[in-house]
């Protein structure tokens, strides 16, 4: 008996683990979407101080939330991130705009493909 | 490499190594040579995974550490399983198969078993039989070794053929290890310190810190030997 109650739990804890994992990174990555969205929507209106500062911000919050991101989503994806919201942060020129624009857009790609990817679905099991 | 991956490698492969002791403690204690073939195929993945964790930097540590988990955790179940049904163990593990019954070799089963007669001719010459005449059965267990057994005739002699009784054996309980005294295994033997002491005098080894292995058998038989100096 004390196996099975042993391999039910780790299952059943490893299944916790999952699901509850999903809805957080869920919820994180709805927070650096909507902070790309903010920065997007100022550089197209070329406040390039805002932009810049929600890049900051978006550096910031994945700082502090590297270790939870490290430990459960690609190390690579997570540079890339990095990169694009360090361009964005630096980005205070106007002739740079589309560069800018075409950043923020991939920056909220990255993002939404680190939460999409965590979505369970049989095609990306086979 | 850099310092830091050096230092996140040296880290992970501590982190690797207690979570594998743990993960193992759990699947129980069974020589590799004892394995079913389905739980050395679990062994070699986890530790393909474990390798993969150590290695690969970029990869979340998780991703190894849930394979690894749900595998134990499915052996863990399986194993439960086949020890309560007699038909799920048969078809999680299989069964026995005799490859010579009654001294007649099984063919059909060895052509099963793609079991050649080179294999078993082997098999027996590892075992010191020269003939397949001397075996009455031989059975391939569901690990994959070979048990034989030979007809009466060419078993070895015992004492129980011969009518002979002989006095049950014990087995001698280690009393001094390296310089040290065990002090767990003293309660059953009814000993203690100055009677080791007494028998260490008797061959001139000055003190326990001077024996390197004492045993003592239920019929008061000692074995000393002696710390040898450093070369």
């Amino acid at each position: 008996m004390r196996g099975l109650a042993v391999s039910l739990s780790v299952l059943l804890a490893v299944t916790a683990g999952i699901v509850v994992h999903s809805i957080v990174l869920k919820g994180q990555m709805d927070d650096f979407i909507a902070l790309t969205d903010q920065a997007h929507e100022a550089a197209q209106a070329g406040d390039f101080a805002t932009s810049s500062a929600k890049a900051q911000e978006i550096l910031e919050l994945l700082s502090r939330r590297q270790a939870y991101l490290c430990a459960t989503v690609d190390y690579g994806i997570i540079q890339e991130c990095e990169v694009m919201a360090e361009r964005a942060r630096v980005c205070l020129d106007i002739e740079s705009k589309s560069n800018l624009l075409m950043d923020l857009a991939e920056l909220r790609q990255l993002f939404k493909t680190i939460q999409t990817s965590e979505n369970f679905s049989f095609d990306n099991i086979f | 490499m850099s310092g830091d991956v050096m230092g996140i490698v040296f880290v992970r492969t501590i982190m690797i190594y207690m979570f594998l002791m743990f993960a193992l403690r759990i699947m129980g204690k069974r020589q590799l040579a004892d394995l079913q073939p389905m739980e050395l195929v679990v062994t070699l993945l986890i530790s393909d995974l474990a390798v993969i964790a150590i290695e690969d930097n970029y990869r979340p540590f998780a991703y190894s550490v849930i394979p690894i988990l749900l595998l134990i955790s499915l052996e863990l179940l399986v194993a439960h399983l086949s020890m309560k049904s007699v038909r799920l163990r048969s078809l999680f593990t299989g069964h026995p198969v005799y490859v010579i019954k009654n001294g007649v070799l099984q063919q059909n089963n060895m052509r099963r078993l793609r079991f050649t007669m080179e294999d078993l001719m082997e098999e027996l010459r590892q075992r010191q039989i020269s003939s397949l005449l001397q075996v009455q059965d031989a059975i391939m267990e569901t690990n994959g070794k070979l048990s034989v057994f030979l007809k009466p005739q060419n078993k070895p002699v015992t004492a129980a053929d011969l009518n002979l009784e002989p006095p049950p054996s014990a087995l001698p309980v280690p009393i001094i290890l390296d310089g040290k005294v065990l002090k767990e295994n003293l309660p059953g033997t009814g000993l203690d310190m100055e009677w080791i002491a007494e028998r260490l005098r008797e061959r001139n080894i000055p003190g326990v810190k001077a024996a390197f292995f004492m045993t003592v058998d239920p019929y008061g038989g000692v074995f000393v030997l002696p710390k040898e100096g450093k070369p």
